[in-house]
């Protein structure tokens, strides 16, 4: 059996191949394709035009040429309508109906010699029946749609078997009228006859053009078959009714066939119009790129985290939370309502809150049937810091009544120092200590709010609520108390100090509850600034973290991870002691001294600090959300 | 390649698309109702004869037809919760 052995082409002493650039075939794109296509059609349809056209000038001349007649001169029996006329032409072979407005039947102009009388009127009824049935009209659908599907082999069979059918109902008429079947088929053989005969006269002669009154031998065995069958009941379906529901069945399929996108081509367009209306810089091809990429990511990505588990899903759901595109909030939102996984649900409440989705977390928070996650959707809306959240919270200030999420949403306006929200809810109230609450953070923002603007407007609302309070004659009415503050929690275990790493992780790797995972982080964040490890710090601090520092500087997260790496300044050793920690399962707070030994310019130098750390569980983890940090004297 | 060149290119290769388009879907038109008049023996030729011009007409009018509103999944975006 030969083989093909490759061998290079220098060990095989032939000259090198040339480059894959020369020898690469050339690949045919559709855009090339496609006008091809189309230009052959165009060529296809020319052809087939100037074939009719020129059939149909060859029959307008014999037409005119014709010779008038009556039927009293041919000897028929049979009346004929005024609105047609008959005539004789030695240029046509068989009796043929011709003509749109003003029809005319054509007539061998030897009839007379090769037909009996019978046959003659058979032949003319056949023709009458064509035109009662206006024939002359409808045969220009199959001529349509032949010059234009000429190389659609269902569509031309379609054409065929329709002018078959046209011709056999034509036969049924001329029998129903009364003449003999035998004759008729008779009659319809000799005009085959002459068919053939004058085809092949037309080819000696190169003047080939043939009327369609016969046009294969099949159709005419059939034609024949169904004439002399003597059994057959030849009932006209003249009642238009029992066309309704098959023609209705083939509307309806018509219709399906029709899709929204209707071809290809146009979607492509659409797409490119979308796009290129909704971006306004970049070139279109990348816009487009990018357009189909999200499709196709936000269908897959949502179907892999509904259809799998484990590792897959969370790769997926991890893309969808890394996402920059809008589309990727959705895609969180649309796995949420499909899915009934509660592990799932509580994830994508996380996320949804991260991706500050404040219109889905409302209506989580609002409608969601489980308490859980609602109060967890609620805690997200209150953490979320956006421009548009006020507008949610005072939303979901009046969808709820629970007075402990009420008193959240007022703590978190006024941490805002947002009065008109505060007003707001203020006026949807009834409740006095929520009342008075909301007082007290307009109070606060009155006297102690840092943006002077604020304070003031706080004190304009305070001094209106006032005004509004003496109008209504309630000065002086007693306030309710305030609400008995609630149970203090027990204090955490704290050890001494968190000065030695080994025993911070042994601790937590005995008790790994929240407190000593964050003891463990405290200690991890002293030995991270020394090693400068700023990795620690992407993770560890929120995205909306900030830090009041030793001068009263505000931080944020960025600013405190470029201080870890500060060339000039570098930590030798980092002592947590004193450290009090208080809170609960999802917020702590980490009071510390802190000491910081380092060296600054090649000094040694040493720092003492009393921290406040505030951190807070997300997705499960604990993260800083803001620290202050004062010098101790 | 100048833009009137490629404005004819990009209308006659869609002209092409939507020829093909037609095509397919006279296809199955067609073949369907071919298949209809074998199953359930239609024996009038004029009855036959009505069919096969319903489904012509049909067939020829399928670019006119307006754009069915099957259930289409419209392109999410953000927006729409926030």
């Amino acid at each position: 059996m030969p083989r093909l052995v490759f061998v290079p082409a220098a060990e095989a002493g032939l000259p090198a191949p040339p480059s894959k650039a020369v020898i690469a075939p050339k690949k045919l794109r559709l855009s090339q394709i496609l006008p091809a296509i189309f230009g052959l059609w165009l060529a296809g349809v020319f052809l087939i035009l100037f074939s009719n056209a020129r059939g149909y000038i060859r029959l307008r001349r014999d037409c005119r040429q014709a010779r008038p007649v009556t039927l009293e001169e041919l000897g028929s029996g049979l009346g004929l309508p005024s609105s047609i006329s008959l005539s004789l032409s030695p240029d046509i072979h068989s009796p043929v109906l011709f003509g749109i407005w003003n029809p005319v039947i054509l007539l061998p102009h030897d009839l007379a010699e090769w037909t009996t009388a019978e046959e003659r009127d058979a032949m003319i009824a056949h023709e009458l029946a064509h035109l009662a049935r206006r024939d002359h009209l409808t045969n220009l659908l199959p001529l349509v749609l032949n010059v234009i599907f000429f190389f659609h082999p269902l569509v031309r069979y379609a054409c065929r078997q329709f002018c078959l059918e046209r011709e056999m109902a034509c036969d049924d008429r001329v029998i129903n009228q009364g003449f003999d079947a035998a004759t008729y088929a008779e009659s319809l053989v000799k005009a085959a006859e002459r068919n053939i005969k004058g085809k092949l006269n037309d080819l000696a002669s190169n003047r080939l053009h043939q009327p369609a009154f016969l046009t294969s031998k099949q159709a005419l065995e059939r034609r024949i078959e169904m004439v002399l069958k003597t059994d057959r009941v030849r009932v006209l379906a003249r009642r238009w009714w029992y066309l309704i529901l098959p023609g209705a069945l083939i509307v309806a399929m018509a219709w399906l066939l029709v899709p929204d996108r209707h071809t290809t081509a146009q979607q492509l367009q659409k797409q490119l119009d979308d796009a290129a209306g909704s971006v306004k810089d970049g070139s279109l091809k990348g816009v487009l790129d990018r357009y189909l990429t999200d499709t196709t990511d936000y269908d897959n990505l949502v179907k892999t985290v509904l259809s799998t588990n484990g590792q897959l899903r969370e790769q997926a759901l991890r893309r969808l939370m890394e996402s920059e595109r809008e589309w990727a909030t959705a895609a969180l939102g649309e796995i949420y309502d499909k899915t009934r996984e509660l592990a799932l649900r509580s994830s994508l409440i996380d996320y949804l809150g991260q991706r500050r989705a404040s219109s889905k977390l409302l209506k989580l928070a609002t409608s969601e049937p489980n308490t859980q996650l609602r109060q967890q959707a609620t805690q997200r809306l209150l953490e979320m810091e956006s421009e548009d959240r006020s507008g949610a919270l005072i939303e979901l200030y009046a969808s709820v009544r629970e007075s402990a999420v009420r008193e959240s949403i007022i703590r978190s306006l006024g941490r805002r120092g947002d009065i008109r929200g505060l007003a707001l809810v203020g006026d949807l109230e009834d409740n006095p200590t929520l009342d008075q609450l909301n007082r007290q953070q307009l109070e606060w923002m009155a006297t102690s709010h840092e943006n002077a603007n604020t304070r003031r407007k706080a004190q304009e609302w305070l001094a209106m609520l006032q005004r509004q309070a003496l109008s209504n004659d309630r000065k002086g009415q007693d306030l309710p108390p305030p609400p008995p503050p609630p149970p203090p929690q027990r204090a955490a275990y704290s050890p001494p100090s968190l000065n030695d790493s080994a025993a911070v992780a042994k601790l937590l790797q005995e008790d790994p509850n929240d407190a000593n995972i964050v003891r463990a982080m405290l200690r991890e964040s002293g030995d991270a600034v020394i090693r400068r490890d700023t990795t620690f710090f992407e993770k560890a601090l929120a995205d909306d973290y900030q830090e009041i520092g030793i001068n009263g500087e505000i931080k944020s997260k960025g600013q405190v991870i470029a201080e870890i790496k500060h060339p000039q300044i570098k930590f030798t050793r980092i002592e947590i002691d004193d450290l009090r920690l208080k809170g609960d399962v999802n917020s702590m707070v980490a009071i510390y001294l802190g000491t910081a030994y380092y060296e600054e310019d090649g000094k040694e130098q040493m720092v003492r600090v009393r921290v406040t750390d505030n951190l807070i569980k997300r997705r499960g983890g604990w993260q800083w959300v803001g620290s202050h940090v004062s010098l101790t004297h | 390649m100048n833009p009137l060149t490629e404005a004819l290119l990009t209308f006659v290769g869609q002209a092409a698309v939507d020829l093909l388009m037609w095509s397919w879907q006279a296809f199955v038109l067609l073949a369907c109702v071919w298949a209809g008049l074998k199953l359930f023996r239609v024996r009038t030729p004029e009855l036959r004869q009505h069919l096969w011009f319903i489904s012509l007409l049909a067939v020829l009018t399928l670019p006119l037809w307006p754009k069915s509103t099957l259930p289409q999944r419209q392109l999410r975006n953000g927006a729409a919760l926030n």
